[in-house]
């Protein structure tokens, strides 16, 4: 252990992290909070009237672990640009509690009247531990919306060490952290002993961190030996996670979505965004869909799916405005690819200070501490990382240009000051169209004239070109080089797009060849989960990978790698897309090759 | 993740189906959600339909054919271009080299893993 690492990262490691999630978060309940002073309330909802909050609903939002949902924006820094966008993910868990209590009511019915086995029916008990799951659904999201699902892969391979064998599924980082909390955190597991002696079915009560758990991660079979002996009990879980969620595949009601996709087009008033005809629909849909109007079904009494199929075709139109309206553009994608390298970079850093001074279990707590951060503290808690860090570079022990690019990233923290200025300009101003002889693209950027900045975008479709003259390059069969662009360019970004697409490395060369510019480079997470999305449906050779890569409607506008560099000349500015390009051609080239 | 499914039939035909090219989907679910999820903690599938829709993914790009059945446990699965299949997995096993990310290689290991413990 390194003496002088120890006094300079000593108190933020062990007093703001791992402090803060051991005083915090990991508390026992019992401590500080007695169950029967606890009384049944309401509280009333943005979109209902009021909720009912049971007794123990009221007792577990009285804990920190779950309170802090309330200070998590559902739609991060979406209020920039729609100041209505700044709910949190307390308010909708609240509203999902209530459509599924409502849900429930409606499936039991369907359940006793087509289900046989009496043990599948559904009382009290089953309606005790939906409300339950639905409350902490999102309790290991972290602050900065979506934009750590970036940083998942990441996340979990660091921790491999200290992480159970069950966490080791890095789809989403808000699962694996939710695993761990429902595994491992005092706080809450004492907190769901205690609310389990209002479960009178032992199945659900003995383990109900375990059922809670398995009903959030979403994945069919069972994740724990203690659920899976009982057939009953999964069968139960199964038609209880397809009402709050779905399966992949299979469907479900998705109690979940259906809140979140009301409640964000409500606060972000997205009607005055529709044409009238959408608008409208949107309306009713909205109204209709507050009480559940829709008929809904079992299948073999197990799976819960929503079985009106005018609804649910309204339901994926309107979706997608609320997708291409709220969630998507390039505003979004900017700052979730800036927040996606803060957070990598903190993250990083915390782990390289834990392997100086610390164990690999407390390193574990000190991230969880960070990630549990409300929006506002992990902004200044990312500050305060980055900036020790920058200032002691040496004391970390890691290699450059791991170590640059640490470095690099304290800058762009205090350009995030900027964030509403930004956001506005890119929404309010057309970015500048430009083409590079050299690399025979087209490419766009645009001036941030107040912090002296230009952002330059390699898009989708320049991806697609890209890909395209490596391919080329490939003696392999076509199923390979599928395989081969499938695994290495979709399934690594989907894991850890900062380390898989090597933007460290690629920053480090940019930097070196414009040593009078600034630049920073930023990779935009969703367009992997996007091409994930069509992939299986539409991609089966170059030319559909392509289509998909190029055309306008599909993923063709949707940046695939940002460079934020100082103002410059525009001849400059050309240079700069050029050099990205052959980076990234490089890449491309080298990946390929690998398999010669 | 269909490239995952290809490795893992590639080395579940190499080491535990060796004298066929044809398996069970059930067999197949066995390994995946017994096996592999359950001991090695690995999750690739959120389910079986999840699984089925990988295999018809392979299925289109020439891989594999699916004997269909109303009933999924009498689904059958046979391999139609073996070094197709082959090829695939050797490019998940080197993804991690080529990549620099250790989890692709521990994705590996522990399907490795998983598969060493049915054939023992």
């Amino acid at each position: 252990m390194s003496l002088e690492a120890y006094r300079i990262f000593g108190p933020l490691f062990y007093v703001e992290l791992t402090g803060s999630y051991d005083l915090k978060f990991n508390r026992n309940p019992d401590k500080f909070l007695k169950y029967d002073l606890v009384n049944e309330s309401s509280e009333p909802l943005p979109l209902y009237e009021s909720v009912n909050v049971p007794k123990y609903i009221m007792y577990l939002t009285l804990l920190p672990i779950v309170s802090r949902l309330a200070e998590i924006k559902q739609l991060a820094y979406t209020y920039h640009l729609i100041p209505g966008g700044a709910h949190t993910r307390y308010e909708h868990s609240m509203g999902v509690m209530l459509r599924c209590e409502r849900l429930l009511d409606k499936l039991s019915k369907i359940v006793n009247e087509k289900c046989k086995n009496s043990a599948l029916k559904i009382d009290n008990d089953e309606k005790i531990v939906l409300q339950i799951a639905a409350l902490l659904h999102d309790i290991g999201h972290s602050s900065w919306g979506h934009a750590l699902d970036g940083i998942t892969g990441h996340v979990v391979d660091l921790l491999r060490e200290t992480l159970d064998n069950y966490l080791f599924s890095p789809r989403k980082l808000d699962t694996t952290v939710a695993l761990y909390l429902l595994l491992y955190n005092e706080q809450l597991t004492k907190a769901l002993q205690t609310c389990s002696k209002e479960i009178k079915a032992e199945a659900l009560s003995k383990h109900l961190n375990k059922v809670i758990a398995q009903i959030i991660m979403e994945e069919e079979p069972p994740f724990f030996s203690e659920l899976e002996t009982d057939k009953n009990l999964m069968i139960k879980v199964h038609l209880l996670t397809t009402v709050l969620g779905s399966y992949r595949g299979r469907g479900g009601v998705n109690a979940d979505r259906l809140d979140w996709f009301i409640r964000d087009a409500h606060h972000t008033n997205l009607k005055v965004k529709l044409d009238p005809s959408n608008a409208q629909k949107f309306e009713d849909f909205l109204r209709s869909n507050i009480e559940n109007n829709f008929a809904i079904d079992i299948e073999n009494c197990e799976f819960a799916y929503i079985s009106d199929k005018i609804f649910n075709k309204l339901m994926e139109d309107l979706r997608e405005v609320v997708y291409t309206s709220i969630y998507e553009g390039a505003e979004r994608a900017l700052i979730d690819s800036w927040l996606t390298r803060l957070a990598f970079t903190a993250i990083d850093v915390i782990y390289k200070i834990g392997e100086q001074i610390s164990s690999p279990s407390t390193t574990t707590r000190a991230i969880m501490g960070f990630l549990l951060m409300s929006d506002y503290e992990m902004k200044e808690c990312t500050d305060k990382i980055l900036t020790l860090a920058k200032q002691n570079i040496n004391l970390l022990g890691a290699p450059a240009p791991s170590t640059e690019f640490i470095s690099n990233s304290t800058d762009l923290l205090c350009i995030f000051d900027h964030a509403k200025y930004i956001m506005h300009s890119l929404t309010s101003r057309p970015f500048k169209t430009k083409y590079s002889p050299k690399m025979d693209l087209h490419f766009e950027y645009l001036d941030f004239e107040l912090i002296g900045k230009t952002l330059i975008t390699i898009t989708a479709d320049n991806m697609g070109t890209l890909i395209e003259r490596a391919y080329n390059t490939c003696q392999k069969s076509e199923v390979c080089k599928l395989a081969m662009i499938f695994q290495n360019f979709l399934v690594a970004p989907r894991l850890d797009p900062i380390t898989a697409c090597q933007i460290p490395i690629m920053e480090s060369n940019m930097r070196s060849k414009f040593k009078d510019v600034n630049i920073h480079v930023l990779i935009n997470y969703y367009l992997f989960r996007k091409l994930d999305d069509y992939f299986l449906k539409e991609v089966k050779d170059l030319i559909s990978l392509k289509e998909i890569l190029t055309k306008q409607d599909k993923l063709g506008k949707i940046p695939f790698i940002f460079i934020l560099a100082d103002k410059t000349k525009e001849e400059k500015v050309i240079e700069i897309f050029e050099e990205a390009c052959a980076a990234v051609l490089s890449y491309f080239m080298n990946c390929f090759a690998f398999y010669q | 993740m269909w490239t995952y499914t290809s490795y893992i039939l590639s080395k579940y035909f190499e080491k535990i189906a060796a004298k066929s090219d044809e398996l069970k989907f059930s067999e197949l679910c066995d390994f995946i959600f017994n096996t592999l999820w359950r001991r090695e903690g690995v999750v690739f599938h959120d389910g079986v339909k999840d699984l089925y829709l990988d295999l018809e993914y392979l299925q289109k790009i020439g891989i594999l054919e699916i004997q269909k059945n109303e009933n999924l446990d009498k689904v059958k699965i046979k391999v139609k271009d073996p070094e197709k299949l082959r090829d695939v997995a050797k490019i998940v096993e080197s993804s991690s080299d080529v990549m620099k990310l250790d989890i692709l290689r521990e994705y590996v290991a522990r399907i490795n893993k998983a598969i060493e413990y049915v054939v023992i």
